[in-house]
């Protein structure tokens, strides 16, 4: 083949890789079942996503209460797989964010999505059943 | 002294000032005047070369930084849409340019873009994760985008845009390594298993990239990562064997997983099958080779690193980069001869540290050091040439 088509081709795999991703987590985001989940926590920094809120989510304690995505009940307490604790936030409103969820003054919960795959996707981060941006100072 | 020290730059002139040294070959009648004219340009633009390459990567690598800061600072005001497309329209356009570069000669030009285009990719993964809040370590984000870009990265003309995916194979590998066999990579066994699998993996990278067409700066990056680690790694195993029991908290039971046996057994006998039947090698370098990868195979022995020896480890340690001198020396490399002959010597220095041990701290200890090291350095000044002729099979 061509050298020039193959180098055209390699140039385009990072891009439709990338597209196919978007697209991917987009319908998954779509089709999937909300859930909200009650949390409490604190910020640090990560290297490549900017801020984020780093939090621990408040599992239901009865058994039978536990949300269907991966992971299991062990003795009342659930057990997740997903590893979701973090939500990524814009770097102004780090300090403010961080503060109002350390102060634990308003109630913290997060909205998840989950698909039918059982794969987990945060779709806002509320007080007091508000969505975080409708506090912003 | 005069007569050692007119020969300390025989074999490798560092930092040479052309125009000086010209001069100083006209005046003897070396060479001719328009010769030497010849020489100073061309070593100019050679170096011209070499500086505007690195200004373009350092430029393009800085303004690729600036891109991740700027989406990591994650402006919310911006709706995730207008995010995603402009990411991809910029994305396209640097694609776009690529190809239209590509077709150039300007060697510099291409591998300064490529290497933006790639930490564009590593940028808009991490814009990607932040907008869908996906939940991920940084090693993940490192994958994905390592197998995504590696199809472009073959076509770099430089080793600059090899190095970085050489590495980041390093990390992937490692990484991948420690997982599968449940190990702590910063625990003892963690590294010996890295010491010993990532070598391996690069010597048969290296040998299949030999056997491509237009696979030199790829080859060029391999080797060198293969060279430091083996360095690193025989570095390692003197450490080991020599460590005592105390010291390593009685981790000197260890044995490697079956299954990791297995696969280091099978990638060593693709590596020795390319050596023998494919590689372009004299038969001098395959044995050098042959016998660095036994000699190193040696030190990661578990019952050889439970011998608690300090003696062993070291001649173990100057035998493998005695033999990785002697390769450099076949391979016409002077300067990473002299560069091993160094590290030798600094080693025998530290046996001499372990032999006398705190005696050397006393007044007559450190003269004593002192005329060794410079006795070393005479010697070694003296006789550099005659050695490096040995080792490249020229002396007599």
């Amino acid at each position: 083949m061509n050298k020039k088509i193959l180098f055209g081709l390699a140039a385009l795999i990072p891009a439709l890789a990338l597209l196919g991703w978007v697209g991917l987590n987009e319908t998954r985001l779509r089709s999937g079942e909300e859930f909200v989940l009650p949390i409490t926590g604190y910020d640090p920094r990560d290297l490549l996503s900017g801020h984020y809120l780093r939090f621990q989510i408040l599992y239901p304690s009865e058994e039978g209460d536990c949300p269907a995505y991966r992971g299991h009940c062990e003795y009342g307490r659930f057990v997740s797989r997903a590893n979701i604790n973090r939500y990524y936030i814009p770097e102004v409103d780090a300090e403010w964010l961080d503060e109002m969820l350390r102060k634990g003054e308003r109630k913290a919960d997060i909205v998840v999505v989950i698909s039918s795959a059982g794969k987990v996707y945060l779709k806002d981060l509320r007080f007091d059943g508000k969505s975080w941006r409708e506090y912003k100072p | 002294m005069p007569f050692i020290l007119s020969h300390a730059c025989d074999i490798v002139p560092v930092k040479m000032n052309w125009p000086k040294k010209t001069d100083l070959w006209v005046s003897k009648e070396l060479i001719s005047k328009a010769q030497g004219e010849k020489i100073v340009q061309f070593e100019m633009n050679s170096r011209t070369g070499v500086s505007q390459r690195s200004l373009f990567l350092l430029g393009f690598t800085v303004i690729a930084i600036g891109v991740i800061s700027l989406i990591a600072a994650n402006w919310d005001d911006i709706p995730h849409w207008a995010k995603l497309g402009v990411d991809f329209i910029l994305m396209g356009v640097l694609a776009w340019y690529l190809g239209e570069i590509f077709k150039r000669e300007n060697a510099i030009l291409f591998d300064g873009a490529l290497a933006f285009y790639i930490l564009f990719i590593l940028a808009s993964i991490g814009l990607i994760s932040q907008i869908y809040q996906l939940h991920g370590d940084l090693i993940d984000a490192i994958r994905f985008w390592f197998f995504i870009v590696l199809p472009i990265s073959l076509f770099a003309r430089s080793p600059a845009v090899p190095h970085l995916m050489v590495l980041s194979l390093l990390w992937i590998c490692g990484d991948w390594m420690m997982d599968f066999f449940s190990l702590d990579r910063f625990g003892r066994n963690g590294v010996n298993v890295e010491f010993l699998f990532l070598p391996v993996l690069l010597g048969v990278l290296h040998q299949i990239s030999s056997l491509v067409k237009g696979g030199e700066p790829f080859q060029k990056a391999l080797i060198s990562w293969l060279t430091a680690l083996f360095i690193c790694g025989t570095a390692w195993g003197d450490f080991r064997i020599a460590a005592t029991r105390q010291w390593t908290e009685g981790s000197l039971n260890f044995t490697y997983p079956p299954f990791f046996l297995i696969l280091i057994a099978s990638l060593v006998l693709v590596w020795v099958l390319f050596l023998m039947f494919l590689s372009k090698h004299s038969s001098k370098n395959k044995m050098g080779i042959l016998s660095m990868m036994a000699l190193y195979a040696i030190m990661y022995v578990p019952k050889i690193q439970a011998l608690d020896s300090q003696l062993l480890g070291a001649f173990l340690l100057l035998a493998g980069w005695a033999l990785l001198a002697w390769y450099f020396a076949l391979m016409h490399q002077p300067r990473l001869f002299q560069q091993m002959i160094l590290l030798i010597g600094i080693r025998f220095l530290v046996i001499y540290f372990q032999v006398f041990g705190t005696l050397t701290t006393t007044g007559i200890g450190l003269i004593v050091s002192g005329l060794l090291i410079v006795g070393a350095t005479l010697l070694w000044i003296k006789y550099q040439k005659k050695i490096y002729q040995l080792a490249e099979g020229k002396g007599t």
